[in-house]
């Protein structure tokens, strides 16, 4: 594990418990107490944290600043194992949709050489796919919700109309037995329902942290979906769900 | 009714598994009464409550309409209720009459000297033998006769104890056509003396032969019962498979890339013949077929577990005439073998030690072992697998899922890059099941071969690129996805040709 | 899940620590010793108990390569005939001119041969156990020392090959350090090199292992030539001592050898147990022995107490697991 990444988990720890322990850090990385010293060092220095005899505690001020970018940050990694998977699924000259999110985006990464056409309503996907010459970009347009790079809205829902997608990808930031999938906004699934009725499949993406989470507004079951990607890490009742009502859950395991 | 035996509602758990859900089974006096199933569908759980080897939850047996309690073997056998066994149950040193007399023996008078009186036991074995036309010396150690004979031992055994109920468990399983030729001639007999026979088997054409009724079972129930005449083969498979399930396996399409494996013309001690197949780099071949088929003894030798073989294989293009484990292990060849068996783990040792012993030289300088770069190989797998325990944790005390996943870690260790595996998912949890698939998924993504070698056949059939059928040590065919169902497997798996 | 590391990290506890076999071994020699300060006033003097050691370190050379024959779940019987025929080798080929040397060094190679024969056999024909091939091979060995030298006593060693037996190093006897260098080597070999990994692996689970590509036969012929050859060591050690040998020499060692393997806790099912249990009874019996001589005790009482400890040693497994049972009972109450 890099320094960078046990920071972050430091930081991840903290959030959750407002404290730490040195000794129980290192164990828990397996690295000796000084290293885990320094990290709470440069901790401190970047205002996360408070130095204690033997830990740190959070220093509340600074959540208020940023919340939760660490925890974006950390999962880069599962992202991008979730786009690789993702990638397999897509064949030549298929027509696909992207939906806005950062494990969407990792898709578009994975498919960077490949000869499809991608329907979004996402601006940082579109824009990640500029230079790719095999793809065929087709942005939905719409209302841009402020502070992201997502187009929602009359416009986008009116793009959609008339074409055929193979497969859509849809990136949900909830997953629970009760509420289904959830997204952010209400907007996003105007968007998301109009998909389902053009696309000959949906498939589920979401990282491992979105299970067991509601989001603000609700896309759909959990049989909205008969693919769904995420990670190993996922709760147990999940996989047991999913396997007996016939949906193909797909998991990122990683030995290279 | 004039059903000999009767069998009612009988019902049976295992844990919070129902094994068998309120059956109900009969067969007359002097009936060649067929009972067929998948694996596991329950049909041997039944025939082991009617020999007094299970307690039903629930239910009745009936002989000749009068309620019995079969409580234990012993009281069975009292019933003239006797089970022939898939695998021989004899003493191999013991001749044909001291093994049909076992604890038996006839004693001369006065009895209390305990003395056993042999020619009556020899003139009476011979005069069985005789009966049913065998041509032995019933003073013929039993080691010196063929398989088939020895089930005929068996059978006599079976008689002289005044059995007039027989369970045969699979009995063709290991006889040549000849012997199956007097087996059915031996059967044909008993039925003359009025025996009852319940015969198990998933070869259907033998049943076509020989049965007057038959039974399938399939998840603990009944599906069907009726007279021989009334069904085709095809009715029986349907019966057997059941409705085809939604496919809910996560298949994922990987490019394939060059041949890792072939074999060409393997053949071995009778028990394999002529197998050829070949598996790319990325692609999953699932092998399957009933027990006995020779899909684990295929693995086997091709692991260097059996040998010689005749054939040639041939690993990343390189011949091999003969091979040892040790060399299958150096060129990325691996039996991920089934967990409950005693090959996969050494199940007092950690997690740790149980995954690097497939190569130690990775965790270790001038042949001593690092202890700590050792942790971290286990620590690294244990996290990549998402087996729930710690490095140090004893095996024994994992769940069935973790410990086929810590089976799958020391293979990776070793850098199996040719894996076969067998019974993949079989006894553990649905959790730990859906791992599986998806570590096989990254196991073909990131250029290994895989073998499945299962008996599940939906797993089969969702999760393989190619599937071969075994029936009787040969393949009855290799079928692309998509081309075959479990209906199609079943069929050649139980002898059907194409 | 990495949260669950730690605990299994703290579980380590003190108890189980001091509840091994080996611990016990320490308080038995300790109990020993006591009881035979009590009983002799000569007994506690450091000359004498290093004078001692050396009267019985010749078999405990056997002793060590046994635990590793022993942990693999065989037996190797045929030890002490492996020591007499190497040793009657090399005192005829003495007697017949060769160096003193090289005379050494062909006991050895006699020794390591016999090995490793019995190695060959054993994994060569898989039907026959370790004990019948080892105990046709002891009568074989024991045979041909017979006929090499019928029924006579060779010797007549020159002066300098008396040390082995008999010198000091620095106040302390030569055997004690021979002893000592070969007892860390084998202590390393086994508890921490992929060899002895390997060997306990095949003590506990010998299909397991084959399964996991262990090259099982290669590593028991290895054993079982470890075996001969320290026999051989045994041989130059015994033979040193005595001045001479005959084919009779060092009959029964096997059984004493065995005994102290299995005193140290290996357990003869395989798999289990540590060399430090198997030196430790090599001095237990080995001071017990010397006490009782000094008090005059008859050699048969001796052999009695130590049928009793070794009945003793194969209890405790049991006696420790009511023990775990109990401690869970008063944990839950």
């Amino acid at each position: 594990m890099f320094a960078i990444e046990r920071q972050n988990r430091i930081k991840e720890i903290l959030y959750k418990e407002k404290r730490v322990d040195v000794f129980e850090l290192s164990e828990l990385f397996s690295v000796t107490e000084v290293t885990i010293r320094r990290d709470l060092d440069k901790l401190e220095q970047e205002g996360f944290l408070i130095k204690t005899y033997g830990g740190a505690v959070l220093n509340e001020e600074s959540i208020q600043k940023a919340s939760l970018p660490v925890s974006e940050d950390s999962l880069q990694g599962e992202k991008k194992m979730i786009g690789k998977i993702a990638s397999q699924m897509i064949e030549t000259g298929e027509a696909i949709f992207l939906s806005p999110g950062t494990t969407c985006l990792e898709i578009a990464r994975n498919i960077k050489d490949r000869r499809v056409t991608v329907v979004t309503n996402d601006l940082m996907i579109a824009y990640e796919l500029k230079d790719s010459v095999g793809i065929k970009v087709i942005v939905t347009g719409g209302d841009l919700i402020q502070s992201s790079s997502t187009l929602v809205g009359g416009f986008a829902l009116q793009a959609l109309n008339g074409i055929y997608i193979n497969k859509a990808f849809v990136g949900v930031k909830g997953v629970n037995f009760d509420s289904g999938y959830t997204v952010d906004s209400y907007e996003e699934v105007m968007v998301i329902q109009e998909v389902k009725k053009i696309s000959n499949e949906i498939i589920a993406v979401a990282d491992y942290t979105k299970f067991n989470r509601t989001a603000f507004a609700r896309l759909g079951d959990l049989n909205m979906a008969k693919k769904v990607i995420t990670n190993k890490q996922v709760p147990n009742e999940y996989k047991k769900h999913f396997f007996e009502h016939a949906i193909k859950l797909y998991t990122t395991f990683e030995f290279e | 009714m004039n059903n000999f035996l009767e069998m009612r509602k009988i019902t049976k758990q295992f844990n919070d598994n129902v094994v068998l859900d309120q059956v109900d089974f009969c067969a007359g006096k002097g009936q060649v009464h067929a009972l067929i199933g998948e694996n596991g569908a329950g049909k041997s759980t039944l025939m082991k409550i009617l020999a007094g080897l299970h307690m039903p939850d629930s239910g009745d047996i009936l002989i000749e309409g009068s309620k019995v309690a079969i409580n234990s073997p012993k009281q069975a056998q009292e019933l003239g209720i006797a089970m022939i066994y898939q695998e021989i149950r004899l003493f191999p040193d013991l001749n044909i009459t001291e093994n049909v007399y076992i604890r038996r023996e006839p004693m001369k008078n006065p009895r209390w000297c305990k003395l056993i009186d042999w020619e009556k036991a020899y003139e009476d074995t011979q005069k069985y033998l005789d009966y049913f036309g065998l041509k032995l010396n019933p003073r013929r150690p039993v080691n010196t006769l063929g398989m088939g004979q020895q089930k005929f031992v068996e059978i006599i055994k079976a008689v002289s104890q005044n059995a007039n109920i027989i369970i045969m468990d699979e009995p063709t399983a290991a006889l040549t056509d000849h012997e199956i030729d007097i087996l059915f001639k031996v059967i044909g007999d008993l039925k003359k003396l009025g025996v009852t026979i319940i015969y198990i088997s998933h070869r259907l054409e033998e049943i076509k032969r020989i049965a007057d009724q038959v039974t399938v079972i399939r998840d603990g129930k009944v599906i069907q019962s009726c007279s021989i005449d009334e069904v085709d083969i095809n009715g029986i498979i349907k019966a057997m498979a059941g409705k085809e399930l939604e496919d809910r396996y996560p298949k994922l399409k990987v490019k394939l890339g060059k041949e890792q494996l072939r074999v060409e013309g393997l053949s071995y001690g009778g028990k394999l013949k002529d197998i050829s197949f070949s598996i790319k780099k990325g692609e999953i071949l699932g092998i399957t077929g009933l027990s006995g088929s020779g899909r684990r003894t295929l693995t086997k030798v091709l692991c260097g577990f059996e040998g010689p073989y005749e054939g040639s294989l041939y690993i990343n293009g390189k011949l091999f005439k003969s091979i040892t484990p040790h060399m299958a292990k150096l060129n990325g060849l691996c039996f991920v073998t089934g967990i409950g068996t005693s090959e996969g783990l050494i199940t007092n040792a950690p997690i740790q030690e149980n995954v690097t012993i497939t190569n130690m030289e990775r965790v270790s300088k001038l042949g001593f072992i690092e202890r700590t770069t050792e942790a971290e190989a286990a620590k690294d797998l244990i996290e990549r697998l998402e087996i729930m325990a710690s490095e140090n944790e004893i095996v024994n005390n994992l769940s069935g899922g973790n410990q086929k996943k810590v089976i799958f870690a020391k293979w990776l260790f070793a850098n199996a890059k040719i894996l076969f595996i067998e019974e993949p998912t079989a006894g553990i949890d649905i959790g730990s099941k859906v791992d599986i698939y998806n570590i096989i998924n990254e196991l073909v993504t990131s250029g290994a071969s895989v073998v499945m070698i299962s008996s599940d056949l939906s797993e089969i059939v969702g999760m393989c690129d190619r599937v071969m059928v075994m029936y009787n040590g040969e393949a009855r065919g290799i079928f692309n996805k998509g081309e075959v169902s479990q209906e199609d497997i079943l069929y050649y798996a139980s002898g059907g040709r194409g | 899940m990495k949260e669950k590391n730690i605990i299994a990290k703290k579980e380590f506890n003190l108890k189980s620590f001091f509840f091994q076999w080996e611990w016990m071994l320490v308080l038995l020699f300790v109990v020993i010793n006591i009881i035979n300060t009590f009983l002799s006033p000569y007994y506690l003097d450091p000359k004498k108990l290093l004078d001692a050691t050396m009267t019985f370190l010749d078999k405990a050379f056997i002793v060590l390569p046994m635990v590793f024959v022993i942990i693999l779940a065989d037996i190797d019987i045929s030890v002490a005939s492996t020591v007499a025929l190497s040793a009657v080798v090399m005192a005829v080929s003495y007697n017949l001119g060769v160096p003193m040397a090289l005379a050494i060094i062909i006991c050895l190679l006699v020794g390591t041969l016999c090995g490793f024969l019995n190695g060959l056999l054993i994994v060569k024909f898989k039907e026959l156990s370790a004990v019948i091939v080892t105990l046709s091979t002891m009568i074989i060995y024991r045979g041909i020392a017979y006929i090499i030298l019928e029924d006579q006593a060779s010797g007549k060693f020159p002066a300098w090959y008396k040390f082995l037996g008999w010198g000091y190093v620095g106040g302390i006897p030569f055997i004690l350090i021979v002893f000592a260098v070969f007892a860390v080597v084998f202590g390393l070999l086994l508890h921490k090199t992929t060899f002895g990994r390997r060997v306990y692996a095949m003590g506990n689970n010998i299909t397991a292992s084959r399964f996991s590509g262990i090259q099982v036969d290669k590593i028991k012929v290895i054993v079982f030539t470890l075996t001969g050859f320290m026999s051989a060591v045994t041989a130059l050690f015994l033979t040193s001592r005595m001045g001479s040998t005959r084919p009779n020499v060092a009959s029964g060692y096997e059984l004493d050898v065995i005994a102290m393997v299995v005193l140290g806790g290996i357990s003869s099912t395989g798999g289990k147990g540590k060399l430090t249990g198997a030196i430790i009874s090599i001095f237990l019996i080995g001071f017990l022995r010397y006490g009782l001589g000094l008090k005059n005790v008859p050699a048969q009482a001796l052999l009695i107490i130590i049928g009793l400890l070794l009945i003793f040693a194969v209890m405790i497994p049991n006696l420790k697991f009511n023990f775990k049972k109990w401690g869970k009972v008063q944990k839950t109450s």
